[in-house]
């Protein structure tokens, strides 16, 4: 439990006394009734309407009918009814029109139209009505019971980890895991870190930074999916996913890959240089990308990537935290999903731009952007690089 | 004694606030149901329209004046129709103009009046003191 300070507690009745809610759904509740009476009405309306329809639609089946006529209040005398199919209309404000049968039964049926519709607007108000009151009652409910309101600051750690567990998950478990699950790696990890540092002030001299900076949600979001365990083996045996990357990437499986594809290209220089390459030829499909379809990506990836930001300047997440959170993939399937689906979109954009060119060089593309992603890790660990990420971050907002 | 006398003014003044706001809530009780006989007027019309432009030119179409029925023009019903649909859309925009008004109006008094019972309070709290 929090502190006391950190959250206060209300009754409810003494926000809504009890009378004041019961009158407020008393009111609503008559309001309901008067709606009711309206609606009654109008189907009285519906219903003669369609009995006149039924009538004028069989009127002109005889030249004539026998009827009784009603003559004065009591009395009837038997009369004919001839001209069948001549009908005298009431438009409305006394204005009388000749019509056929036929014409009169359209006329008819457009006036059934505009009743339904009347009807149609004047359910959907009691729905919101009858809403309205059961709040209103359930309100009295909870003052009379003794509910009290419990108000707490908002907890980014928690919440945010929870509420966007894909974004957490992903920066939070990778530094996490490794520490957890090797603590032997850290010089490995820093040494990781400290290339990308590199690789980034490279990029960024390169200016073609904003390109890449559209991608970065982009792979946060997907690496998100595998990175967990990815990044942590990942480190270990790169070769291995060197290998199944380029496997990977032919059939534009997506999400892992890239995962993979960091560490790898991380820890060999050359790929630096590569990198470069690979964002050129990237840049110009990118930028359509993001502009029609990545756009709801990017929505996402900012948010994700802000997150763990916050959660690692706040002291880093603890492991155990991190693992809990994978227990957690399970609720966020959806949203993963989700990210998932966006994902491919791009992906499979890019596969056609990358065929022409050599295998290599597909992948260090990946890499460049996927170095972007690795910001998020820095931002956990103080480094010198930090300011240039806020900055692309912003950036990634923006757009 | 002035406090007394002060006091009468008070309530006499209050008194005539309250009558005041009840005319005003009154009009606009009244303003809420003529514009709502309008609307409808306004809607009938508006069908009345849509059905009078589905005539043909050869239709005949009747007025009822009282007992009778008196034929009219197509052209001259439809004219008739729209210029009362234009009346009664002007008339809405009018009340509607009033009704804000009378609203202002209503605040500004309910206010006066808020007012004037805090000083009849003060007042009748500090004779009791005394």
């Amino acid at each position: 439990m929090e502190p006391a300070a950190k959250g206060t507690v209300t009754p409810l009745a003494s926000l809504f006394s009890e009378e004041d809610a019961k009158k407020a759904a008393s009111f609503v509740e008559e309001k309901i009734g008067e709606k009711r009476v309206e609606m009654n009405r109008l189907q009285q309306f519906v219903e003669e309407n369609t009995n006149l329809i039924n009538l004028v639609t069989k009127l002109p089946d005889q030249l004539h009918h026998n009827v009784m006529v009603p003559f004065g209040k009591l009395a009837f005398f038997p009369g004919r009814l001839i001209h069948t199919n001549e009908c005298l209309v009431l438009l409305g404000e006394n204005y009388y029109t000749d019509r056929t049968s036929k014409q009169t039964v359209d006329v008819l049926a457009r006036r059934d139209k505009t009743l339904q519709s009347q009807i149609h607007s004047l359910k959907s108000e009691i729905e919101d009505l009858q809403t309205e009151a059961s709040f209103f009652t359930t309100t009295a409910s909870e003052a009379m019971e003794g509910l009290v309101e419990i108000r707490e600051e908002y907890v980014e750690e928690d919440s945010s980890a929870t509420v966007l567990q894909s974004g957490v998950k992903e920066s939070s478990g990778i530094p996490g895991g490794e520490t957890a699950e090797a603590e032997v790696e850290d010089d490995e990890f820093a040494r990781i870190m400290s290339r990308l540092n590199e690789l980034e002030m490279q990029e960024e001299q390169d200016g073609e930074d904003a390109d890449n900076r559209g991608e970065e949600p982009d792979f946060s979001i997907e690496t998100v999916e595998e990175s967990d365990y990815n990044m942590v083996k990942g480190i270990r045996d790169e070769t291995e996913q060197n290998r199944t990357e380029y496997r990977k990437e032919e059939t534009t499986i997506s999400v892992p890959k890239k995962a993979s594809g960091h560490s790898s290209s991380i820890r060999e220089p050359r790929y630096s240089e590569a990198i470069v390459k690979g964002k050129v030829t990237e840049v110009l499909p990118e930028k359509h990308l993001h502009e029609d379809v990545d756009d709801p990506l990017t929505c996402i990836g900012p948010i994700a990537q802000y997150l763990p930001k916050e959660d690692q300047s706040r002291g880093g997440i603890p492991q155990q935290t991190a693992r809990t959170w994978r227990d957690f993939q399970g609720t966020s399937a959806g949203s993963r999903a989700m990210a998932k689906t966006n994902v491919v979109g791009p992906q499979k954009i890019q596969t056609p731009i990358q065929k022409p060119e050599p295998k290599f060089d597909t992948n260090k593309a990946f890499t460049g952007s996927i170095v972007e992603h690795t910001h998020n890790l820095e931002t956990n660990k103080p480094s010198p690089v930090q300011p240039s990420k806020p900055v692309s971050r912003f950036m990634a907002r923006r757009r | 004694m002035s406090s007394s006398t002060a006091l009468r003014d008070l309530q006499r003044d209050l008194e005539n606030k309250a009558n005041d706001l009840g005319k005003i809530q009154k009009d606009i009780a009244k303003n809420h149901q003529l514009r709502k006989k309008y609307t409808i007027q306004l809607g009938e019309n508006e069908l009345v329209l849509k059905e009078l432009d589905l005539l043909e030119e050869d239709a005949n179409v009747y007025k009822l004046i009282g007992p009778v029925l008196v034929k009219q023009d197509l052209a001259e019903a439809n004219a008739n129709v729209r210029k009362r649909i234009e009346y009664i859309s002007a008339e809405l925009k009018r009340l509607d103009a009033t009704l804000q008004d009378m609203e202002e109006k209503q605040n500004s008094k309910r206010e006066a009046i808020g007012k004037l019972q805090q000083r009849l309070q003060s007042i009748q709290a500090g004779k009791a003191k005394a």
